[in-house]
């Protein structure tokens, strides 16, 4: 079976790899390929979209793709053990059979930024959907201006994607890689800063001028990173961030999704700033 | 001589004056000309819209709950106060939520009056065989005004089906009693429709069940309008593990319903409400009906559901003659 | 124009079942609903104002298959479901009949189309009556409507004595007329039946009409007023699955060991477990947000992203509401009050 245009309807994929992101074992990544070529040629994600993942016998799950388009196989899933679906796909072993359909949503308008300087700003898995477009960026590093992440989780070992933001992205010139953990363990290693992000964010103090900031983490982070952006004096559209809400179907019917007029699943989940002071805020 | 509502708005003025209360709960109109919907009054201007009259209304107990916070939940001990509109059928719900400690009659200040069935206005207009405009009740007997006939109708012929059933007429505990009953609307018990389903074979008993369950769209408002149901979490909404699946199949059906069932017998204050809401007219009154009689029979109680402190269903025995 | 006499119908009703499965109304233990007939096709009644369900339940089920899959020895199999049979909704109100034009907008539009929908839709036929006698709780006539309307309707029977006048509407139904001619007559009389029904009032008239309240509503999210209503709301999800425009299902995984399905169910807005998500997080957690959701979902949301009102004002949730809950009485109330 590999034509189906049904939308709700998954197209079988493997799991190739299962990596360990952090120490704790509640986030995962899984590289997942499609069985059927014509399907993954059909699957033309853009960084920042997502994609409906299903554990058959338990349900679907909305996950955003945390691979760029520009490094295509095998497409990769940073999960956090949270619900039903997520627990069940923890258990999971390489070479078993997950569904895919989607990719879902809009993307980071990567395109729009072209000669700007980029800040990324991230938190605990909220990194997953920002990995895609960083990697994206600098894959077409010549296009952009300087690149700032900035990142932080409660713990060194909290931090996901260690071998990139360690070694492979500083190692990129324009680069610059921050650090951040709310606390450390008596015990463990660590060199880098000890803070939460927002405050983090206000002492690198990143030039608004011809800049975009990104933002995605938990949203209480994000809440408090909005605010020290302004304080930074960011305008409302040079700030982009991602929504997220429980979602079934994907694909705009299922009414679960909705802020205002707007989907998630199919407006968003990137938003500027400027488009989420514009909505109900009920989300 | 002043008529109920009056009465009424007089005690609300009262209790909002003194502080009694901080709230009172009872009826106004709503949008169609006999339609009378809850209303809540946070002071006493706002309670002025509010009416008592003989059209159908629905049951204000299971709003305490909401309102109230239950004990339970660590919410309650409130020194604040909920005044409520009671008929016998509200005061038997008010009782269950005491007795199921849900809350505390402390918190609460009863205005109870008389009542002697209400009238359903759709079977007036069925009966006129048009919109009636106008209803005016005068002891047994109802005029019904349309724009092209009129007509008298025995309020018998027009009583909201649950009160045909009524099994409490009276408000034993008010706290403020607008009107004794004039005379107490007679209270007969009536199982022939059980009766009816009781003679049926298992067979066929089976087939009547099914075609009413399979009618359910699973919307839930028999359990949202029952006083019995006041499960802090009830076992339908608990997703993990998720007990009733979302399908709506029609072994889904009879476990949601039979479940229910089973959970509000010997509770079930046969207010007849799940029956009222119910938007595909599945006859559970007579689901609860049957556990009623059995209950009563086989306990050997004058009334199952009449909420006390030692119901049937709610002790033990050592010496209980049957094994668990 | 052509007519059909009441005698007839039953006759049309077995032609048509040879190739399409056939819904009528019909009563059930003293309830009317629209339900499918199998070789009882004398058993359609004309006896209702409107069918308890209304015609979403034949083009968009309560429940349904979305695939079958198998996943033995991690050989995973996934189906989508067999083709569906042709379908013929008779005795079809003209409210729901203009629903099934809102439902169109959800389904069809956009970048995605649903499949199970647009199937049922292609292979069904909407053969509606227009209404003798709107009671208490119709307002079609506030969203542009009438007893007598045509819009979303293949085929319009007009109730006259003991016949139909036959109006079609779409070329399917034409087609219908056409293949069937056996069975409709001639009708000569000419008479202003069809303009009476279109232009009667229905009770609740058209001062309810929601107008502009859309833009108004825009800036009435923290009105006190929705705080008012959803105190009354019990939180049962009545309103949403008799409304013939409501669309919201849930997506729910039935497994049997290796072999499984996927099925959707409607799902309700007014439900607490609606809006949660995984972690307990819920952007809408009391009745107060949800009841604002669905009124602002048909008021406000839907007429912005469709422009079209998300009432067709059938009077299922009105006449259903155990506790008064009025989407008439809101509009109205808005409208006094912005």
């Amino acid at each position: 079976m590999c034509s189906s245009h049904n939308q709700l309807v998954p197209k079988v994929a493997t799991i190739k790899k299962i990596a360990e992101e952090t120490s704790s074992g509640d986030v995962k990544t899984f590289y997942v390929e499609f069985d059927c070529p014509k399907e993954r040629a059909e699957f033309n994600n853009m960084p920042g979209q997502c994609a409906m993942i299903s554990v058959l016998g338990v349900g679907e799950s909305m996950i955003s793709i945390t691979s760029s388009p520009t490094r295509p196989d095998p497409l990769e899933f940073s999960i956090k053990k949270m619900g039903k679906v997520t627990s069940a796909l923890h258990d999971f072993a390489e070479g078993q059979k997950i569904g895919i359909r989607g990719p879902y949503g809009n993307n980071f308008p990567a395109d729009e930024w072209i000669g700007k300087d980029l800040v990324f700003i991230g938190g605990g898995i909220g990194l997953a959907p920002l990995r895609s477009v960083i990697n994206y960026c600098i894959d077409k590093k010549e296009s952009y201006g300087s690149i700032t992440i900035i990142y932080g989780s409660r713990s060194p070992s909290d931090l996901c994607f260690k071998e990139e933001i360690f070694e492979n992205w500083p190692s990129v010139e324009g680069v610059k890689v921050h650090l951040a953990v709310d606390k450390i363990e008596e015990g463990e290693q660590w060199d880098k800063s000890i803070g939460f992000v927002p405050q983090y964010l206000e002492q690198i103090s990143p030039s608004p001028d011809n800049a975009i900031a990104i933002t995605c983490g938990p949203p209480i982070m994000i809440k408090y990173v909005l605010e020290s952006l302004e304080k930074l004096k960011f305008k409302d559209e040079q700030i982009i961030t991602t929504l997220e809400l429980k979602m079934q179907c994907g694909v705009g019917y299922c009414g679960r999704c909705n802020i205002g007029d707007k989907y998630v699943c199919i407006d968003g989940p990137v938003f500027s700033y400027k488009q989420i002071k514009e909505m109900p805020q009920e989300f | 001589m002043m008529n109920m509502t009056e009465k009424m708005l007089e005690q609300i003025r009262d209790l909002f004056e003194k502080k009694n209360i901080k709230l009172f709960i009872g009826f106004e109109k709503g949008f169609e000309k006999f339609s009378r919907i809850p209303a809540f009054a946070e002071n006493y201007d706002e309670a002025k819209s509010m009416i008592i009259d003989e059209f159908e209304t629905p049951l204000l107990a299971k709003y305490l709950i909401r309102e109230l916070g239950e004990v339970g939940a660590g919410a309650v001990e409130k020194s604040e106060r909920v005044g409520i509109l009671t008929r016998g059928c509200d005061y038997l719900s008010i009782r269950r939520l005491v007795v199921d400690n849900i809350i505390l009659r402390e918190n609460l200040v009863i205005i109870g009056i008389p009542c002697n069935g209400l009238i359903d206005p759709k079977k007036a207009n069925k009966l006129l065989g048009e919109e009636a405009q106008e209803i005016t009740v005068d002891e047994k007997i109802v005029l019904a005004k349309g724009e092209i006939k009129s007509r008298e109708i025995n309020k018998e012929e027009i009583l909201l089906d649950r009160c045909k059933k009524c099994i409490m007429s009276k408000v034993e505990e008010s706290d403020i009693l607008l009107e004794e009953n004039m005379d107490d609307m007679e209270v007969s018990k009536d199982y022939s429709a059980v009766e009816e389903i009781e003679k049926l074979t298992t067979e066929e008993r089976y087939e009547f069940w099914r075609r009413q369950f399979d009618r359910c769209i699973r919307c839930f408002a028999c359990r949202d309008a029952c006083t019995a149901c006041n499960c802090r979490k009830c076992i339908f909404d608990i997703t993990e593990p998720e007990m009733l699946e979302k399908t709506v199949a029609t072994s889904e059906q009879f476990m949601f319903h039979f479940i229910r069932a089973f959970h509000v017998a010997g509770r079930c204050t046969a207010c007849g409400e799940c029956e009222k809401v119910c938007p595909v007219d599945i006859p559970l009154g007579l689901l609860n009906g049957k556990f009623k009689k059995d209950i009563e029979l086989l306990f050997d109680v004058d009334e199952a559901g009449i909420p006390a402190e030692i119901e049937p269903l709610g002790e033990f025995k050592l010496d209980d003659p049957v094994e668990w | 124009m052509d007519k059909l006499l009441r005698s007839n119908v039953s006759r049309l009703l077995k032609k048509l079942s040879e190739h399409a499965e056939i819904y009528a109304p019909t009563m059930e233990d003293g309830v009317c609903v629209l339900s499918k007939l199998v070789n009882n096709y004398d058993d359609w009644t004309l006896d209702y104002v409107r069918t308890t369900n209304s015609v979403k339940d034949i083009f968009f089920p309560q429940n349904e298959e979305i695939m079958r899959y198998k996943n033995a020895n991690n050989d995973l199999n996934i189906e989508p479901p067999k083709p569906f049979k042709e379908r013929v909704a008779f005795g079809v109100r003209p409210c729901d009949a203009a629903a099934m034009l809102l439902l169109d907008n959800v389904f069809l539009e956009g970048e995605f189309y649903d499949s199970y929908y647009k199937e049922r839709r292609e292979k069904g036929a909407l053969i509606t009556i227009a209404c003798e006698k709107p009671d208490q709780y119709c307002f079609c006539t506030s969203f542009h409507s009438s007893p007598g309307a045509t819009e979303g309707s293949d085929i319009v029977l007009y109730p006259a004595d003991d016949y139909f006048l036959v109006v079609a509407v779409t070329d399917k139904g034409k087609k219908l007329i056409k293949a069937n001619a056996e069975i409709f007559e001639n009708a000569t009389e000419k008479s202003g039946i069809v303009e009476n029904y279109k232009s009667m009032k229905t009770p609740i008239g058209n001062n309810c009409s929601p107008g502009e309240l859309n833009e108004k509503l825009k800036n009435e999210f923290d009105n006190p007023y929705w705080k008012k209503i959803a105190r009354r709301c019990l939180g049962c999800g009545n309103c949403t699955f008799v409304c013939p425009t409501c669309h919201c299902f849930a997506v729910c995984d039935v497994a049997r060991g290796c072999d499984g399905k996927r099925t959707r169910t409607w799902d309700s807005c007014k439900f607490q477990d609606f809006f949660l998500m995984a972690g307990d997080h819920n952007p809408r957690p009391t009745q107060v947000e949800r009841t604002r959701q669905r009124f602002m979902h048909k008021l406000n949301y839907f007429k912005e992203k469709y422009d079209k009102y998300q009432c067709v004002g059938c009077g299922r949730c009105v006449e259903k509401c155990p506790v008064g809950v009025h989407i008439a009485d809101v509009i109205t109330h808005m409208k006094e009050e912005l």
